[in-house]
Parts: structure tokens; C-alpha cells; sequence
């Protein structure tokens, strides 16, 4: 059986010499690996890679490395000495690489349903220092907003109590700018006091304090503000314990008192039945979520307010946590335009009422108010007042022509335009110069 | 939707990072990082609108690309002179064969083992590295002082005394390891003057080390390439490559080891890491040299974005590391994973790129002699380090060249310049760097 093995290989082998003497004569390069099993009729039991087929075959190999020819016997080319035999081919290796784009998407899947785990406020020790840590809860103080020396955005502070206990949130001034930017009644940005957050970022712990430094915009999102209706005189009548703090609520009336203070603007909203309930809306909201309705409104107007209930003092307030959340139903202010004369000669007509005095000149200045007249030579004067923070971009020299929108109200034996802050009212420089 | 969108745009930069590296890899000798810092300077005015992730993706395909792709310029680009050419250089060598397209391939497969242990083992391997940060910190500055020694010492012996006399077969002996040792000494003090007194403008201090170690490593190869005499021979195209697994196995291994060595101790770099773990591993194959080497070089560098990316680690080691610790800190597990994404599938694209940009060079150098490449390359070299540093870079740049031409000219260790910064950084951290340079009067 042995004999007859080794027989049948060597008949194979005369096969296989003179198939390979035809190839040679037709000027083809050839390399073992090359030449396929069925042209050799090899027996299966022989080790390609480790037999040629034929002397002369030997002779007519070239390297698949530099591409010359090989004219020595064995494994290894006489110029390179790179071997013939052991090789790994270039597509092979390319189709495992593919693997990597396997892992690399399993890997972006991976990081889309990877989540930072909720951290108990009271477990937070001095080991979290420095680390990203993020927690749930309820927004329990009114935010602080610094402003910076631009004017554009500064420092966002807010406490975050989870039942276990309070931390105090900060965010900086480019975090804080896309949260004013970003920031709607739809999908609101900016938290405020009653708001169920979700916050990430790095923890700043220290033996005295506990915040959390939020680094990007995403690490933030606010719940679903739910608001539910309640009557003015509920609010009105209940006792400190009789509601709860922070509970989203929406009232509806008419301001019966408006106060400006330098922290908030206050407004007591009345019901028609004799109840009212105290409106509070801090100037750090007004300053991150816009001015809204909150200085063009006015006693007398009908509003809408929703915030979150606080019990102050003897009453409970309602703080709004966005401007947007305080509508005015009153209709937008028209201006009656008008010149100096004709405003003075009808001053009961336009008693109240807002008007625009267009291309008038200023003829005379004081600590807190200006003349101004249609021109430099006309005898009829008004007295122009601009309120503290209302728009006043004219400058206030006499000769200057200046376009005013205020309203028209008696200040004591006489008349004045007073310009107020938080509405349309301007004095600007005419024609833009 | 809105993540996976996210996800998607992150994945596109990364491409597009690795895309900007195939125009790289056509220029020898210039870094990644000096492309890298300018990506800085381009984002910082837009800090405030565009999300800090985009820009770091970025980076992190054009690092990845580097990593994969610099074996191009190193291949064909980087000519040894011919008395060294078959003795330091096997890539060198297979130029002259005809086989740098095999040698670039070679290269290649240590880069993918390379992409698949950062992708694989450092993220499974995250606590590992955490214990090994703190078990070994207190340690770094003896641990890169072994490595001065190492690699001053691993030189020796290199020639043999060949004269006729004792004192010309003592010369003879010394004559390659005196020059590789004043290189040494000589960096060292380039190294504390740029660490301690440095004149590079303000705006540009974070790229105050580059004009040196461009001087040192890149001009005197691009000088080199211009005085040489040799020409390159034909090149051709194989389908498969001389290697076995075993040598692909022994190579990589040997490249993993110097690379995850290089990723993690401060001021050692691919060349010192790859140099030792050869040694270490007794390496003599230039193809298991050549895996290793391109092991190696990609861990060093993209295995140093991982683990600045690995939470809990965040080890801020490496040009860009450091670079993007500038406007951003990785925190959460999230952005680590987005970062093995991005590396994975930038170096499965950068591995096609090198197939195709190798082949392009050997059409190009077919057309364009590679000395006219190298002259381009020397002038962009400078018009970088200028834009990036002003004429102080520019100094510093050119004085760091001509210490590097020491080596290249003796034949000395071209290593030993890395002394500008393995000293610096083991004095810091020993705690006498201030007093040495104050002896230095640097202070």
C-alpha cells in the first residue's frame, strides 16, 4: 500500500512537471502557491507549503516581496531573503481589521445607554471631591445669577434638595450663556424654585460645603413643569401648614398693587372677591429669563401667573420660576405720535396716555430730567424724566435732536413724558446720529 | 435620535481628523502635534458655541491616522546614509530591496494589534491602571531615571577598536559613543533653559517644547535626506507579506509592551519604550522589529488618549493629552466610550488609508525624487514652527538641529536628544529640577 502511494505520487508528479514545463514555455511566472491542487493532482496527504512540484518549477519562481526571480532552491529568496512559503496575504489581514468596526460601533452603543448612577446627597463624602457625580431633586431656593463684567451671562447658583439633603448647583458663564440661550417655555433651560431637576457635574466637596460645578449644557434637565389651577383665596386664606412649599400652582386676576424693588418686582394680583395673593418675581429671574410682561404691566391689568408657592413672613407667595410663566393681558402700549405743542395745548387729552415725540430738540438739562421742544426757537417745552434703568441712549446736551416714547403724566403744578424702565419707552438720538 | 445624530457628527470628525493625517504622512519628520496645536488655536475662539467633543474628535483622528500612517514618511521618506543603512534601519533596508510596501504593511498589522489592545484591554483593564497610577506615582522620577540609564548604556559596546595603535583603537572605540554622550549632556541643558526659561511667545506656551523637538528628530533627518547619494531602487507591490504568526505575535507583543510602557510613564517616548521592550523580549527579526514598531508607536500615542479618557485615571500624558486638557476634562464613562468608538473606527479607516497612500507614494516617487520632498518638507517645517511660535520658536528650532545633527553626523544614537525632555521632567519630579536650575542660573 506504502509502494503504491509513493507511486501514484510520482505519476503526479511527471503530471504536474510537464503541466508546469507548458506554463513555462508560455512565459508565466509561477510560485507554489499559485499552482492549485487540481492542476498538481497532488495526493491530499502532501504539505503544499512545504513541497514543489518540479525542479525546473523551482527554477521559474519569483518573489512575491521584490518582485525578482528566485533562482536558488528552498524557502527563501536568494536576493531579499524574504521566505516564499510562510506568508500572511494583505486581504486577509485587511478582512480582520473589519473587527474593529464591529467593536468600534458596539463600543457607541455601549455609550449610548451608559448612564452616571444617582448619587444620594448624604452619601457624598471627601473622596467624591473632584469626581462627576450626578443627583436628583427639587430646586429649593430662588437661583442667584452674578452677573459678569460683560453684561452677556455670568454665574448661575441654585440648592437642589433629594430628601436626603441640600447641595448647592453651580454653572459659569458659557454653560450659563447656552442655558439663557437655549432657554424656552416649552423646553426650559434656565431651573427655578419648585423645578424637579436632573443635574451632573463635577462635585466640590469640602469639610464646610457641598456643590456641584455643572460643565455642559446636557448635564442638565428640568422635569415637566405641571402647574395645577387654584383660587386666589385659597392662597389667601391658608394657614403656613395648610399647603405645600414649592407646589406648582396658577392663579389668574387683576394687579391691584405693583412694586419695583432693586431685588424683585413685587405684585399683589386680586381675585374680585377681595382675596389676593402676592405675586414675587426676583430680578435674577427677570435677568435669566427674559423681562416678559413683568414692567410693561400694570395695576388695573388682568394677569396670569404660575410659579411655585412660599411661605414669607405671614403669607404665602407665588414665585414664578421663568417671566414667561407671567402673562399680561393687557393690549401692547400704542404710542400716540404727537409734537411738544400740540401735546401742551392738550394735556388733559393725553393725560395718560403714551406718546412718541419724534426729531425734538433738547433745550435745557437737569440732574434728573431735560427739556425738550420741536426746535431750537419754538417757546413750548415739556419736561422729559427718564425712571432709573429705562432706555436713555441720547446723549443729554442741549441742541441734541432726540426721538422720545414715554407716557404723559401731571408731576406736581406741571406736566412730564416719564420714560419707564422695563417697557418700550426710549429716548434715542434722531435718525440714529 | 438627538445622541445617536450626536454620535454620528462626533464619528465624521474623527474621519475627517484621520483624513487630514494622510496629507501629514506625506511629509517626513513633521508631527501630528504641530497640526494638532494649530486645531487648538482654531477652536478657542468658538469655546463658547461649539460643543468642546467635536474638536477633541478631531484630534483623536488625526492622532490615530498619525499613529497608523507616519510609517509612510519613515518607510520611504527617511534615508539612512549607506553605512548605517543595513545596521540601525530594517526599514531602510527594505527600501533598498524594493520592499517598503511590505515593510509599510508590516507596520500596519503592529498598528492593528496596537488599535485592538487599546480598544480591548483598556477599557477591561481600567482598574489595572488606576492601582498601577497609584502604587507607582511616588516612584516615576526613578523609574525614568532607570530609563536614562538604560538607554545611555544600551549603546554600549557599538565599535570595536579598529587602528593600529592602542590610543586610535581607544578613539575608534569612543568615536560614536563620545559624541552620543555630549548629545546627551547637551540636550539636557537645551531640555532645562526651554522648561525653566523659555523665550517662546506667551500665546504659544503650550507648544513651547515643539520647535525643539522638531530641531532635534526632524531637521537633521530632512538634512540627511538632502546630502544623501542614494537613490531609491523600484518599488513593488506585494499581496502578501513575509511574516508568521509567531513573529507577527513576538513583534506585536514586544510593541504593546514598550507602547503601554511609553502611554503611561511620563518624558518616554515610542523610541526609548520600543528599544527597551526589544531588548527585553529579544527581538532579532527585522520583521518582528518592524511590528513592533508600529505596536508600539500607535499605543504610545493613541493609548495615551485612552487613558486620559478612562475615568478615574484621566492621566494627562502626551502632546495631545495635554493639548486637549487645555479646554476640556473628560469626566464620564460616556465620553470615554464615544473615545474607544472613535478610535476603533478611525483606525479600521486608517488602515485602508495606509494601503492606498503607500501605494500612492510609490507613484509619486516614481515622478517627484524624494529630495525635493524632504526640501518641501524642511521649508513647511519652519513656515509651522514660525506661524506657531514667532522667531523665538524659529531659534529654538534651528539651535535644536544642530544639536541633532551631532548624532546623525557621528553615527552616534539619534535617542540621546531626548534628553531634552527625560531630564527635565525626572528632575521635576524627584523635586530638584528648581535647584538644578538654579545652579543653572535659570532661576
Amino acid at each position: 500500500m506504502a509502494e503504491d502511494s509513493s507511486r501514484l505520487q510520482e505519476v503526479n508528479r511527471e503530471e504536474a512537471k510537464e503541466k508546469l514545463k507548458d506554463k513555462l514555455a508560455e512565459g508565466q511566472k509561477l510560485f507554489p502557491q499559485e499552482v492549485t491542487k487540481e492542476e498538481l493532482k497532488l495526493d491530499s496527504t502532501i504539505n503544499m507549503e512545504s513541497q514543489f512540484v518540479a525542479s525546473e518549477a523551482v527554477l521559474a519562481r519569483v518573489c512575491p516581496s521584490c518582485d525578482e526571480p528566485v533562482t536558488v532552491e528552498g524557502d527563501k529568496c536568494n536576493r531579499c531573503g524574504a521566505n516564499l512559503v510562510t506568508r500572511r496575504t494583505i486581504s486577509g489581514i485587511s478582512l480582520s481589521a473589519c473587527s474593529l468596526l464591529v467593536v468600534g460601533i458596539l463600543f457607541l452603543a455601549l455609550a449610548s445607554v451608559t448612564t452616571t448612577p444617582i448619587t444620594p446627597i448624604d452619601s457624598l463624602t471627601l473622596d467624591d471631591n473632584y469626581k462627576h457625580i450626578r443627583i436628583k431633586g427639587v430646586v429649593s431656593s430662588v437661583p442667584d445669577f452674578y452677573m459678569d463684567k460683560y453684561g452677556y451671562s455670568g454665574t448661575l447658583r441654585f440648592e437642589v434638595n433629594d430628601t436626603t439633603g441640600e447641595i448647592t448647583v453651580r454653572s459659569y458663564t458659557i454653560v450659563t450663556k447656552r442655558f439663557i440661550d437655549k432657554d424656552t417655555l416649552d423646553n426650559p433651560r434656565i431651573p427655578g424654585i419648585g423645578d424637579t431637576v436632573d443635574v451632573q457635574g463635577q462635585a466640590i466637596i469640602s469639610e464646610t460645603s457641598q456643590g456641584i460645578t455643572i460643565k455642559s449644557e446636557r448635564d442638565l434637565s428640568i422635569s415637566k413643569r405641571e402647574y395645577q389651577p387654584m383660587a386666589i383665596s385659597v392662597i389667601d386664606t391658608a394657614g403656613q401648614y395648610s399647603l405645600t412649599p414649592l407646589t406648582l400652582v396658577e392663579i389668574s386676576g387683576k394687579i391691584i398693587k405693583k412694586s419695583n424693588y432693586t431685588s424683585a418686582v413685587s405684585l399683589y394680583v386680586e381675585d374680585g372677591k377681595g382675596h389676593s395673593a402676592n405675586v414675587y418675581i426676583p430680578v435674577s429671574v427677570i435677568q435669566l429669563t427674559g423681562v416678559g410682561d413683568v414692567y410693561r404691566c400694570r395695576v388695573g391689568d388682568n394677569v396670569t401667573a404660575r410659579g411655585a408657592l412660599e411661605w414669607y413672613k405671614d403669607h404665602w407667595e407665588i414665585i414664578p420660576q421663568t417671566t414667561k410663566n407671567f402673562i399680561c393681558h393687557a393690549e401692547p402700549i400704542v404710542y400716540n405720535k404727537t409734537t411738544v405743542t400740540e401735546l401742551m395745548a392738550n394735556v388733559q387729552a393725553y393725560n395718560g396716555k403714551h406718546v412718541e415725540l419724534t426729531n425734538v430738540v433738547i433745550t435745557g438739562t437737569t440732574t434728573y430730567t431735560f427739556l425738550v421742544a420741536d426746535s431750537e426757537t419754538s417757546p413750548v417745552n415739556v419736561t422729559v424724566y427718564v425712571a432709573y434703568g429705562a432706555t436713555c441712549t441720547a446723549p443729554k446736551t442741549v441742541g441734541q435732536r432726540v426721538n422720545v416714547r414715554g407716557i404723559f403724566v401731571p408731576y406736581g403744578n406741571s406736566w412730564e413724558v416719564k420714560i419707564e424702565a422695563g417697557t418700550d419707552d426710549q429716548v434715542v438720538p434722531a435718525g440714529g446720529n | 435620535m438627538a445622541v445617536l445624530e450626536t454620535y454620528l457628527i462626533y464619528m465624521l470628525y474623527a474621519l475627517l481628523g484621520a483624513l487630514i493625517s494622510v496629507g501629514l504622512s506625506f511629509i517626513p519628520s513633521l508631527h501630528a502635534y504641530n497640526v494638532v496645536g494649530f486645531a487648538v488655536v482654531a477652536y478657542l475662539p468658538f469655546m463658547d458655541t461649539v460643543d468642546p467633543m467635536i474638536p477633541v474628535m478631531l484630534m483623536i483622528g488625526i492622532t490615530v491616522g498619525y499613529a497608523t500612517l507616519s510609517t509612510i514618511s519613515f518607510n520611504y521618506l527617511t534615508i539612512a546614509d549607506d553605512s548605517i543603512i543595513f545596521y540601525v534601519l530594517p526599514t531602510s533596508k527594505y527600501l533598498m530591496q524594493g520592499r517598503a510596501h511590505e515593510a509599510t504593511v508590516l507596520s500596519g498589522i503592529g498598528a492593528l494589534i496596537g488599535m485592538a489592545y487599546v480598544v480591548l484591554v483598556i477599557p477591561l483593564c481600567a482598574p489595572v491602571f488606576v492601582i498601577l497610577r497609584n502604587v507607582l506615582s511616588p516612584f516615576m522620577f526613578l523609574i525614568i531615571g532607570f530609563v536614562i540609564c538604560f538607554y545611555i548604556l544600551s549603546e554600549w559596546p557599538k565599535d570595536f577598536g579598529v587602528g593600529k595603535t592602542p590610543l586610535q583603537r581607544l578613539w575608534d572605540g569612543w568615536s560614536t559613543l563620545l559624541p552620543g554622550l555630549f548629545t546627551f549632556f547637551i540636550s539636557s541643558i537645551f531640555g532645562m533653559i526651554i522648561f525653566y526659561k523659555t523665550f517662546v511667545p506667551l500665546n504659544a506656551a503650550f507648544q513651547s517644547i515643539m520647535p525643539a523637538i522638531v530641531g532635534l528628530f526632524a531637521v537633521p533627518s530632512l538634512v540627511i535626506n538632502l546630502i544623501s547619494k542614494m537613490n531609491i531602487p523600484k518599488q513593488h507591490i506585494a499581496k502578501s507579506v513575509d511574516a508568521s504568526w509567531e513573529q507577527i505575535l513576538r513583534g506585536s507583543g514586544a510593541g504593546l509592551l514598550g507602547g503601554a510602557f511609553a502611554s503611561f510613564v511620563p518624558a518616554v517616548t515610542a523610541g526609548p519604550a520600543s528599544l527597551m521592550a526589544g531588548h527585553f523580549t529579544a527581538q532579532r527579526s527585522d520583521r518582528m522589529f518592524i511590528i513592533s514598531g508600529g505596536a508600539c508607536r500607535f499605543v504610545y500615542y493613541v493609548g495615551a488618549v485612552a487613558l486620559f479618557f478612562l475615568p478615574g485615571l484621566n492621566k494627562s500624558k502626551g502632546g495631545l493629552a495635554i493639548m486637549i486638557n487645555l479646554f476640556f476634562v473628560p469626566e464620564t464613562t460616556e465620553q470615554f466610550y464615544i473615545t474607544i468608538a472613535a478610535i476603533a473606527i478611525t483606525g479600521f479607516v486608517s488602515f485602508f488609508l495606509l494601503l492606498l497612500v503607500s501605494r500612492g507614494v510609490i507613484k509619486l516617487l516614481e515622478v517627484v525624487n524624494y529630495k525635493y520632498i524632504s526640501l518641501v518638507a524642511l521649508v513647511l517645517i519652519f513656515i509651522i514652527v514660525a506661524a506657531m511660535t514667532g522667531w523665538q520658536g524659529t531659534l529654538i528650532l534651528i539651535v535644536g538641529g544642530l544639536i541633532g545633527m551631532i548624532p546623525a553626523l557621528f553615527h552616534a544614537r539619534r535617542g540621546n536628544c531626548l534628553a531634552v525632555i527625560l531630564t527635565p521632567i525626572m528632575l521635576n519630579m524627584a523635586g530638584v529640577g528648581p535647584t538644578v536650575a538654579g545652579w543653572m542660573g535659570l532661576l
